[in-house]
């Protein structure tokens, strides 16, 4: 209870220096009011539209029909090439149909092929990221293609912890989940919820 | 002093320290809430090219003791039959161009003063970039140190709006746009409803499954951690869930009205017949007629046109328009009043539609022209210069005025600040016949406009040359705002001393370029100028 006014001050900025390291993290300023420079971050590098694209094809696909995820696809990632970057050339394998077209020269327009190959972070970006996460996750033939990539899974049971690692892999090949994503995705009692959580994390867009 | 009356005096010293800092911190935690930690809105308008700012905000016998000019007829700001002269109107202790004097036009049909602007504007002319060039100088502008951050830039990384940075998808808007996290300029489209545009990406056909939530927490500590700069990453997507979850309101009516609005003030600016059937004395009264000589030809896109002899000044712009300026005022009121971006980017398009009958330099005599003005005004005559510059600060004058109106009415004015650039100013030719009409690029007579809430009364800062002796600039005579050097470094001013100044205004003292003088500064809420601004 003595110690009570000294913890006053603390929470209030007004302790002597030596006791400022004793403020707890969320008591902290935010960054962004920080009178002090900040260093600058590392920029990371983004796969691009076509390399989303290919991810979400590669892990959603049903066997056979290879064209199932291509509508929710085209029009969360495939037509914002501003948010994601993959500019177009006249040799863009979809025929020019997610481009403008100059019709004059019968090429692609000059405002779609100057575009940037990548694209850094934004809001809109995640957003349409996500809702293409949220639209295929909700067509079970679209989750049952994932869980049959996982050995041992069935789409109908409850994830054991071995297959949540393998579905992780999915997204983040060659990479190994730490024990607290092991714990988070583990408490997920369906395949819906994991494979949810795994394609709206944002990490696996990084290149 | 005995030790008990020295305990009680320290006592009461420490009691007081200690309550200042609490309530101290108690205000200035509040101020920061208020402010939601974040910047001051941040808008720039670009005017690419460069165009000649003189009739506008380019003042150069600002106060009532400065020397007069000596006149070069490119300056000019008023017309008396073909005779192009440098007249000012008094406002507020202050001499601005002519123009200032006269109304514009509302968004509901009526009228206001163009001066209103004047009282929450200030000039910072008399700085240089140091090097000539439109692209470089067009980045300095707003990236002072070229290859870092720019202003826009700098808001994004300190800003916590859902997005960092937005820009109209509209020419070369976001050449100089650099953030240090690797924030992106989010560009809008501008056809149809840009503010359907900037919000659709945050659209969902159906609510977010609640199963999300527990998705996102699940891998918020790998994305964080894993990568240098994905935290960025994960709070960009953070504030996409957020924004997705609420809702995205339609935004069609909203867009309609406000675009209807915009529209009414600048066309009925533009156009000078509509406010005054007289035309406007000095500028489009019906005795000003071209003589045909190059004192009327115009810099317009693919073409230089002199208009032909006879033909009336007012009927050149009696259709004129200010394409997508609109538009661009329309996207800026809504991201603001709703908080949405930290800082928006907007490179109007020029006064358009201008018609005339005329000679063009490539084309010959043309029985009736219909043109853009051009920014790069290499061989604009004074006369054609007055007319077409004029319309376009009236129409930009207007819509500024209409978006100030706004955002006061919203109380989000104190928190913005509107930057007006250009490439550079301009540095006059001596106007001498036959060809010697037009204005080159004035790298070392720039000049800058900010508008804001903070801004109480009209204010000019920087040091300019009344008619400095430059063996650089022999071609250009006469008094044109050559940059001079202020008290606080003995040097003319530079982008850093802007950029700074305008950091400072946005709430961003921790800026790249703090250390530099600032032009502005905030004192007790209101900007005062640094340095009495001079001509040397």
């Amino acid at each position: 209870m003595k110690y009570l006014p000294l913890v006053f001050l603390v929470l209030t900025g007004c302790a002597p220096n030596m006791f400022m390291s004793w403020r707890p993290r969320t008591m902290q300023t935010d960054q962004h009011s920080m009178s002090k420079i900040n260093p600058t971050q590392s920029v990371i590098l983004l796969g691009n539209r076509d390399y989303v694209e290919s991810v979400l094809k590669q892990v959603f696909t049903p066997t056979g029909n290879e064209t199932f995820l291509n509508a929710i696809l085209k029009q969360q990632i495939r037509n914002k090439m501003g948010l994601f970057g993959g500019s177009c050339t006249n040799y863009t394998s979809e025929g020019l149909t997610d481009c403008t077209r100059d019709d004059a020269l019968a090429v692609v327009a000059e405002s779609d092929s100057l575009i940037s190959n990548t694209q850094p972070t934004s809001a809109p970006r995640e957003a349409r990221r996500v809702n293409a996460c949220v639209q295929i996750t909700s067509l079970p033939e679209a989750v049952s293609a994932a869980v049959a990539k996982i050995s041992g899974a069935n789409a109908g049971a409850r994830p054991a912890s071995p297959q949540v690692a393998s579905a992780f892999q999915l997204f983040y090949p060659g990479r190994a989940p730490d024990a607290n994503v092991m714990r988070a995705l583990s408490a997920l009692s369906t395949w819906h919820d994991v494979l949810l959580a795994l394609c709206s994390s944002p990490g696996w867009q990084i290149l | 002093m005995n030790r008990r009356d020295f305990l009680r005096a320290g006592g009461a010293a420490v009691l007081t320290q200690l309550t200042s800092c609490i309530v101290g911190g108690l205000i200035r935690k509040a101020v920061a809430e208020a402010m939601g930690l974040n910047p001051r809105n941040y808008v720039n308008i670009h005017l690419e090219g460069g165009p000649n700012r003189f009739t506008f905000d380019h003042w150069l016998q600002a106060k009532p003791g400065d020397p007069a000019l000596d006149y070069n007829p490119h300056v000019a700001t008023y017309l008396s039959g073909n005779t192009p002269s440098y007249q000012l109107t008094s406002y507020r202790g202050l001499q601005v161009p002519w123009l200032w004097q006269f109304d514009v036009a509302t968004g509901n049909g009526g009228r206001r003063k163009m001066s209103d602007l004047l009282d929450h504007m200030a000039v910072i002319r008399g700085y240089s970039t140091g090097a000539d060039g439109h692209t470089g100088n067009l980045m300095k502008q707003t990236q002072p140190v070229p290859g870092g951050v720019n202003l826009a830039g700098l808001c994004a990384d300190r800003g916590s709006r859902l997005l960092g940075a937005i820009a109209a998808d509209l020419g070369i808007v976001g050449l100089g746009f650099k953030s240090g996290k690797g924030f992106a300029q989010v560009k809008v489209p501008l056809s149809g409803n840009a503010v359907g545009n900037l919000l659709g990406d945050f659209k969902t056909d159906a609510p977010l499954p609640a199963s999300l939530d527990t998705a996102v927490r699940a891998l918020a500590t790998y994305s964080e951690s894993d990568y240098p700069g994905s935290d960025i990453l994960k709070k960009d997507m953070d504030r996409a869930v957020d924004k997705m979850r609420q809702g995205v309101a339609e935004v069609d009516g909203y867009w309609s009205g406000a675009l209807a609005r915009y529209k009414t003030a600048i066309a009925n600016s533009v156009r000078p017949q509509i406010l005054y059937p007289g035309g406007i004395p000095g500028l489009t009264t019906g005795d000003l007629v071209s003589d045909g000589s190059n004192s009327y030809r115009l810099s317009c896109y693919a073409s230089t046109t002199v208009i032909a002899a006879g033909y009336p000044l007012a009927a050149c712009v009696q259709n004129a328009e200010l394409t997508y300026l609109a538009e661009l005022f329309a996207l800026s009121e809504y991201v603001i009043v709703n908080d949405l971006a930290g800082a928006i980017e907007l490179f109007p398009l020029l006064l358009n539609n201008i018609t005339f009958p005329g000679t063009s330099t490539f084309n010959g005599p043309q029985t009736q022209t219909t043109t853009l003005m051009a920014g790069d005004e290499h061989l604009s005559g004074p006369a054609g210069t007055i007319m077409m510059g004029s319309m376009l600060y009236r129409g930009l004058a207007a819509g500024l005025l209409e978006l100030v109106t706004a955002l006061k009415a919203a109380g989000a004015f104190e928190r913005t600040v509107i930057h007006i650039t250009g490439d550079f100013g301009r540095t006059p030719r001596s106007g001498q016949a036959p060809d010697q009409n037009g204005a080159d690029h004035g790298w070392d007579s720039c000049v800058t406009s900010v508008i804001s809430g903070l801004i109480k009364s009209p204010l000019v800062a920087g040091n300019i040359y009344k008619n400095k002796y430059d063996p650089m600039f022999s071609s250009y005579p006469g008094s044109w705002g050559q940059a001079a050097p202020m008290s606080a470094t003995g040097l003319p001013a530079s982008p850093v001393n802007v950029g700074a100044t305008i950091a400072h205004l946005l709430g961003i003292d921790d800026n790249p370029w703090n250390f530099n003088p600032k032009m502005l500064q905030i004192v007790n809420g209101s900007v005062q100028v640094v340095e009495e601004a001079k001509v040397l």
